[in-house]
């Protein structure tokens, strides 16, 4: 929690015949984040892969290329799996017979587009023609003559007939263009052709048919009609097929990526002529087990050493409580942290609902929106989505209950005098009487200045806890010294400015003005003079400037309450809209109303998710991490990974 | 015009204007960092984070407006 898992860097030596057992029990074991050797030198050498892998990347690549013409669903389940020694044994039969089974139907199906496309191409030729009315036939082979055929932007007749007189021309129109036929002695056709260019001649291929064209065109729809029969047929019988291999297939391609991530493992090795050398990052607490398992597996000859390097740059492993999990994707997404830094996660998953919730805060609300996200996570499988659709449910539950704090529910009051159940039962019920007498914690409306206050704390604990943190991660990578002098001073600032605000509040409240002297503004003093002369020693007197910005961090926290305000007064708008202005006009206005309440209300929920979302977010981003997080660190990803469609016997 | 009245139009300049000042910065800063974003997707968490970073504006503004309307 709070840090990253702790690593140790470890090298693992044996001989290069030993590398195919090393391969197989790391990935089994799925804990050494390898690095890449890069230096080759004298004697060691990157390695090269196994034998096998040129095997087994041209079955992948067929593999493959059967599931892409399959296209799998996000998030699919697979009904079995496959067993990794029944995959191997069947391998080479299986591929070749899938290969056989679905790709001469898919090489079939492409030849019949390209027939279909043909058809339609002869199609587009024919129209026209018949527009103009000319037999085919007759539109070509003449040993004399020459025929242009094609379309124009105008009747060329006038203009040809100053070229020669002896020629025949036919036009037509067709689909707002000209169809031309011009029939001329073979002499003239170049002076013909240039005259036609004018009138920005398309020429027309005209098709061999013996037929009328209306005979043609039966033909062609014939055709068409017994091409798309067994394009149908085939489709659905490479769906039935694929259906059926489709867990197969997909088993295949781990199975097969697997193995050839196993082979090329060398890669990231230095090898001489008799060993190998693996250098990587392994988690402290798996040291143990990773040591015994590599010396069972290779009886004694592969070894594991814990090594002290000066190029010590371990990969990040996040460490968090299974509800804080999804909001790593929200710490990532700004940056991962760096390997000796605290890891803000677990803050952020408690803060960042709370902070949503206060935000928006309306049962109703609250209740559509955990709908939504239990509904979507449903749909939704990937593992990014589900992450997110988990911080939007935490953040609903959250809405819930400050929706019972303010007592709102879809922007009425749900206690008190004007509650929604006086309002639509009337005074004298029961009901209504019953909830007039609770209150809500706090009234958004009515307490607002209170509530402002409130967040101004809540700002100012937030971000003290910023720059406790800030201390901590200081302090363990420079020094206690730096520490003070560029953490610890903006923390005695943080509390100058809480007190001053606290002094304006005091001032405010007794009705004097409000630079008066006060207590809180005295004991603002020794801090203000703390802060300035660590930051003077520390980063130089530029650095006073900021002081400004930590004032402007403070008051943004009022956003707090400032979302969740336009939200109610929107809410309360659409409300106002339906009941109080329309309801009452008759049945019309009834149905114009409910359509109202429900079209303003599904745009407040959306942009109630949207805004109170990145306002949390940003209060963390920009307000909370910036004073203490860092980043830049690289994600742990160990060699292995987690079998989804195979399992290992 | 009653008191109450400049107060209120007091309270609505100062958050209108300042939604255009916010508004205005934001622009640039927006449309730069959807840019790096579609260069590196990577880039989302920071590009968000300075694209946000004007908005604080109009937060100052609603405070003033808080301060003139209740206070």
């Amino acid at each position: 929690m709070l840090e990253p898992v702790r690593m140790v860097k470890v090298s693992v030596v044996g001989p290069k015949e030993y590398l195919e057992v090393t391969s197989n029990a790391l990935y089994r074991l799925s804990s050494m984040h390898i690095e890449d050797y890069s230096e080759e030198d004298e004697y060691f050498r990157i390695g090269e892969p196994l034998e096998k892998a040129s095997r087994l990347s041209k079955f992948l690549v067929t593999v493959r290329s059967l599931l892409s013409h399959a296209g799998i669903k996000d998030g699919y389940e697979p009904e079995r799996t496959f067993s990794v020694s029944e995959l191997d044994r069947e391998l080479d039969k299986k591929v070749g017979e899938l290969e056989e089974l679905i790709t001469s139907r898919i090489n079939r199906i492409r030849a019949i587009e390209e027939g279909l496309r043909k058809i339609a191409d002869e199609r587009r030729v024919i129209y026209p023609l018949k527009a103009l009315g000319v037999p085919s036939e007759l539109l070509a082979g003449y040993r004399n003559l020459s025929v242009f055929v094609g379309f124009v932007r105008a009747n060329p007749f006038e203009k040809l007939i100053e070229v020669t007189k002896e020629l025949e021309v036919f036009t037509a129109d067709y689909a707002g263009e000209m169809v031309v036929a011009v029939f001329v002695r073979k002499d003239h056709a170049d002076d013909v052709l240039k005259v036609l260019q004018e009138f920005a001649f398309r020429e027309i291929q005209v098709p061999e048919i013996s037929v009328s064209y209306d005979e043609r065109l039966k033909q062609l729809e014939e055709e068409e009609r017994s091409l798309r029969n067994e394009l149908e047929k085939l489709n659905d019988e490479l769906k039935r097929y694929e259906g059926e291999n489709l867990d197969l297939l997909l088993a295949l391609e781990e199975h097969l990526s697997i193995e050839l991530e196993k082979c090329e493992l060398p890669l990231k090795a230095a090898t001489s002529k008799y060993a190998f050398v693996l250098v990587g990052y392994v988690p402290e607490e798996r040291f143990g087990e990773f040591e015994r398992h590599l010396k069972e597996v290779s009886g004694g000859k592969v070894v594991a050493l814990k090594i002290s390097d000066s190029r010590w740059d371990p990969p990040t492993a996040m460490k968090n409580p299974g509800f804080a999990k999804p909001f790593e994707l929200l710490t990532t997404s700004y940056a991962v942290p760096k390997y000796g830094e605290v890891d803000p996660t677990l803050i952020m998953a408690v803060l960042f609902p709370i902070f949503f919730g206060f935000m928006l805060g309306d049962i109703g609300y609250g209740l559509v929106i955990l709908g939504l996200g239990l509904w979507l996570s449903t749909k939704f499988k990937t593992e990014g989505w589900q992450a997110l659709l988990k911080v939007l449910k935490y953040s609903a539950i959250s809405t819930i209950v400050f929706g019972f704090v303010y007592g709102e529910f879809f922007g009425f009051e749900l206690f008190g005098e004007e509650s929604l159940f006086a309002k639509f039962l009337g005074h004298e019920s029961e009901i209504a009487r019953y909830f007039a007498e609770l209150h809500p914690v706090a009234n958004r409306l009515h307490d607002a200045p209170k509530l402002l206050v409130l967040t101004i704390a809540i700002g100012v604990l937030h971000m003290a806890l910023a720059y406790v943190i800030g201390i901590r991660n200081v302090a363990k990578e420079h020094g206690w010294k730096h520490a003070v002098e560029e953490k610890f001073n903006w923390l005695m600032a943080l509390i100058s400015i809480a007190l001053i605000i606290t002094g304006f509040i005091i001032n405010n409240i007794a009705g004097v003005p409000v630079f008066q002297m006060n207590a809180a503004y005295l004991l603002a003093m020794p801090f203000i003079a703390g802060w300035a002369i660590l930051t003077i020693i520390g980063e130089g007197p530029m650095f006073l400037i900021e002081y400004l910005t930590l004032l402007s961090n403070t008051i943004s926290y009022a956003r707090l309450l400032a979302v969740g305000l336009a939200s109610v007064g929107f809410a309360i708008a659409f409300n106002y809209m339906a009941f109080e202005m329309l309801w009452p006009s008759g049945p019309v206005g009834i149905v114009v109303a409910i359509v109202v309440f429900l079209i303003g209300h599904v745009i407040n929920i959306l942009l109630g998710i949207l805004d109170p979302g990145l306002q949390s977010l940003r209060l963390h981003y920009v307000e909370f991490f910036v004073k203490f997080f860092e980043g830049g660190g690289k994600l742990y990803s160990p060699f292995g990974r987690r079998r989804k469609y195979t399992k290992e016997d | 015009m009653a008191v109450e009245g400049m107060v209120a139009v007091g309270a609505g300049l100062a958050v209108g204007l300042a939604g255009i000042g916010a508004g205005l910065g934001e622009q640039g800063i927006g449309a730069a960092a959807v840019g790096a974003m579609a260069e590196d997707p990577g880039f989302f968490g920071r590009g968000l984070l300075m694209t946000v970073i004007p908005e604080t504006i109009v937060i100052f503004g609603l405070v003033v407006a808080f301060l003139l309307m209740f206070m």
